[in-house]
């Protein structure tokens, strides 16, 4: 699996002995420890492993959120830590679709506008948003919310906005640090089916971390993370 | 890019209490240098106006020799002088004068003075002394009494005179004679200026002319309004090649003190405005600081997902922008209130002087706005802003 060439059109993101270390103190920590990883299009994946694993730093790095120390991340073929800062946001902007645990939405914008957010960033045309928008408040369940500022939303409906955003852009992949970590059962049962929804009908491709057993249940593929170093990657039919 | 102009504007009242009282900061402040402006435009203004109307009218001419000293034999030809003016279209009142000096003797004292000869109905077109005359004091020549002569009241007491009381008038002719006369007091003046009262009174021309042994037609002094009180110079100009034998010489020369207040108000307007700026910039820093830092985990957010540095940072500039035209309206909005209630009554200062002394100028204020510094405040209130909010940008952006 891990031979896949990029040129294999399905390949989406491709690491290579991709490093990561922290200064502790006197002692390196290695965050992420020479990982090599392909991610194809309309996986569903999650990496697990117990806290400080390394699986906000891999994510952090696969998004070109942090740099590596040393190692490549590609994202369709381009070796995104060659681009310049101002590229790199754009990439990000264009490419990559984010959910995180915490701190999603901007409370200025109502929940509609949240999710044109980004398509807006883009430079996307006022009818191509608004019939997105729409689209997208549709499958997360909450059309009757558009209007809603974030502050009354509960977690969970936070959540969902936050990956209704993410997906808005129409990015190659989404990229999800412990998006349940905040979130009741039942909320967290809601928002992994909403985003397996979008990964079935809508062919999006989800890698996300998570340390709960009952969301990983629901993952296709899981890479389980140990001091840094993934110790195993399986596939399931389900 | 609307969305970005539209996140900025509501993140002003994210904070309603703390951005209300920013604006009310900047408004008030914005109001104080506003309407201090205006305060010392308007009293300016009444030194120049109270200078001008009283003493040294808009322009004046005189013989080419005639000094400070006033001789009497230096004077002109009303004809040439008038026929001239007649053909300068911006000249829109003159006043023929004659002018010299006098000692003025009651049984009591003496003073000297300088006297100056009027035609009362041209005079009363340049200049305004016949208007500071109570009801009580008597008229500038109205009344049918023989001789009348205009002081102040200052002199008058000094005189010990009284309207009707007769003052003796000694003055030297042109050929150096001394001549005597009397005269009766037939009103008393007060301007705010002490100098020129104890230094100034008015005959009728055509009383004093018999006395001073120089041609029916002779003048020594032609005070000038002109049609718009801009044209001074052009004015000036004009008249000093039409009558090249003359010395035309425009308000700020006749009383140069005049030019160092108006020199003075610019620069202390300028500092005023300038601390004023500074302050505004510090306290907006450090407001910007504040409500910026406490949203970093917000713009790290926005930049993750794809908000450029660039953008993050035109928003805050929004966010300032906004905040600071709110404010400037708000403050600018106050002071042309202020200066309407007071436009009619004025203000008056007079608690800050020594009851007695007269300066010159009125103690009254008449708050006036002058457009341009209107337009500083709007231009540079918002840059300062702008400017202020680069090192919290800077700051969160890192
Ligand atoms: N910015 C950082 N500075 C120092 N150490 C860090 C930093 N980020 C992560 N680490 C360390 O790297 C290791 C992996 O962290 P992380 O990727 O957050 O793990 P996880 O998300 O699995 O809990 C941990 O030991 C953590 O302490
Ligand atoms: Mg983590």
């Amino acid at each position: 699996m891990d031979k896949l060439k990029d040129n294999d059109k399905s390949i989406i993101v491709r690491t290579e002995e991709l490093s990561k270390s922290f200064l502790n103190g006197q002692s390196i920590i290695k965050a992420t420890d020479r990982i090599n990883l392909t991610i194809a299009s309309g996986e569903f994946t999650a990496v697990v492993g117990p806290s400080g694993s390394g699986k906000t730093t891999l994510l952090n790095l696969i998004g070109g959120l942090t740099k590596p120390s040393s190692g490549k991340v590609f994202v369709k073929g381009t070796d995104i830590n060659q681009l310049k800062d101002k590229e790199l946001v754009n990439f990000r902007l264009h490419n990559i679709g984010f959910v995180f645990q915490l701190l999603n939405l901007i409370p200025v914008l109502t929940v509609e506008e949240n999710i044109g957010f980004v398509m807006e960033l883009q430079g996307a045309d006022k009818e191509q948003r608004i019939a997105r928008t729409a689209e997208l408040l549709e499958l997360i369940g909450m059309k009757d919310r558009a209007g809603s500022r974030p502050s009354t939303l509960s977690g969970g409906q936070k959540q969902r906005v936050a990956v209704a955003r993410a997906l808005a852009s129409k990015p190659l992949f989404i990229l999800a640090d412990e998006p349940t970590a905040n979130l009741d059962t039942e909320a967290a049962e809601t928002l992994l089916n909403t985003m397996l929804l979008l990964n079935e009908k809508e062919k999006i491709t989800f890698l996300f971390s998570t340390h709960d057993p009952r969301v990983m249940n629901k993952a296709r593929r899981l890479i389980t993370l140990e001091d840094g170093r993934i110790t195993k990657d399986e596939r399931y039919v389900r | 890019m609307k969305i970005i102009y539209k996140m900025a504007f509501r993140n002003i009242f994210r904070k309603k209490g703390r951005s209300g009282l920013i604006i009310i900061i900047i408004a008030l402040g914005v109001f104080a240098a506003s309407f201090g402006v205006s305060l010392s435009n308007g009293w300016s203004e009444s030194v120049y106006r109270e200078h001008i109307d009283m003493q040294t009218s808009q322009l004046q001419i005189h013989a080419n020799k005639f000094s400070d000293a006033n001789e009497v034999a230096e004077f002109m030809d009303k004809s040439v002088v008038q026929e001239t003016l007649s053909a300068v279209d911006e000249v829109v009142y003159a006043s023929y004068r004659l002018k010299t000096n006098a000692l003025l003797s009651t049984a009591y004292t003496s003073v000297g003075l300088i006297l100056i000869g009027v035609d009362r109905d041209e005079e009363i077109k340049v200049s305004s002394i016949h208007s500071t005359i109570g009801s009580d004091d008597g008229n500038f020549f109205e009344s049918d009494i023989v001789r009348p002569i205009v002081i102040s009241k200052s002199s008058a007491e000094r005189l010990n005179a009284g309207i009707n009381s007769k003052i003796i008038l000694s003055l030297q002719d042109s050929s150096g004679e001394i001549q005597r006369t009397m005269f009766r007091v037939g009103g008393l003046y007060q301007t705010n200026s002490t100098r020129f009262d104890n230094t100034t009174a008015f005959v009728k021309k055509s009383d004093l002319i018999p006395y001073l042994n120089i041609p029916e037609e002779a003048i020594h002094e032609v005070a000038i309004v002109v049609k718009d009180f801009r044209q001074c110079d052009e004015v000036k100009h004009k008249l000093s090649q039409l009558l090249p034998r003359h010395d035309i010489k425009k308000w700020d020369e006749l009383y140069p003190l005049l030019h160092l207040i108006n020199a003075w108000h610019g620069i202390a307007t300028f500092l005023f405005l300038l601390l004023f700026f500074i302050a505004l910039g510090v306290s907006t820093t450090n407001f910007m600081m504040m409500s910026v830092l406490e949203r970093k985990g917000e713009f790290r957010m926005l930049n993750k997902v794809g908000m450029a540095g660039n953008r993050i940072g035109l928003m805050i500039i929004m966010e300032t922008l906004f905040t600071t035209l709110i404010a400037i309206s708000i403050g600018l909005l106050l002071c042309v209130l202020a200066a309407e209630t007071f436009s009619k009554s004025g203000i008056d200062i007079k608690f800050l002087f020594d009851n007695n002394s007269r300066h010159g100028y009125s103690t009254v204020i008449y708050p006036t706005i002058n457009n341009r510094d209107f337009v500083h405040i709007f231009v540079l209130v918002p840059a300062i802003s702008i400017i202020a909010t680069l090192s919290p940008i800077k700051k969160v952006l890192k």
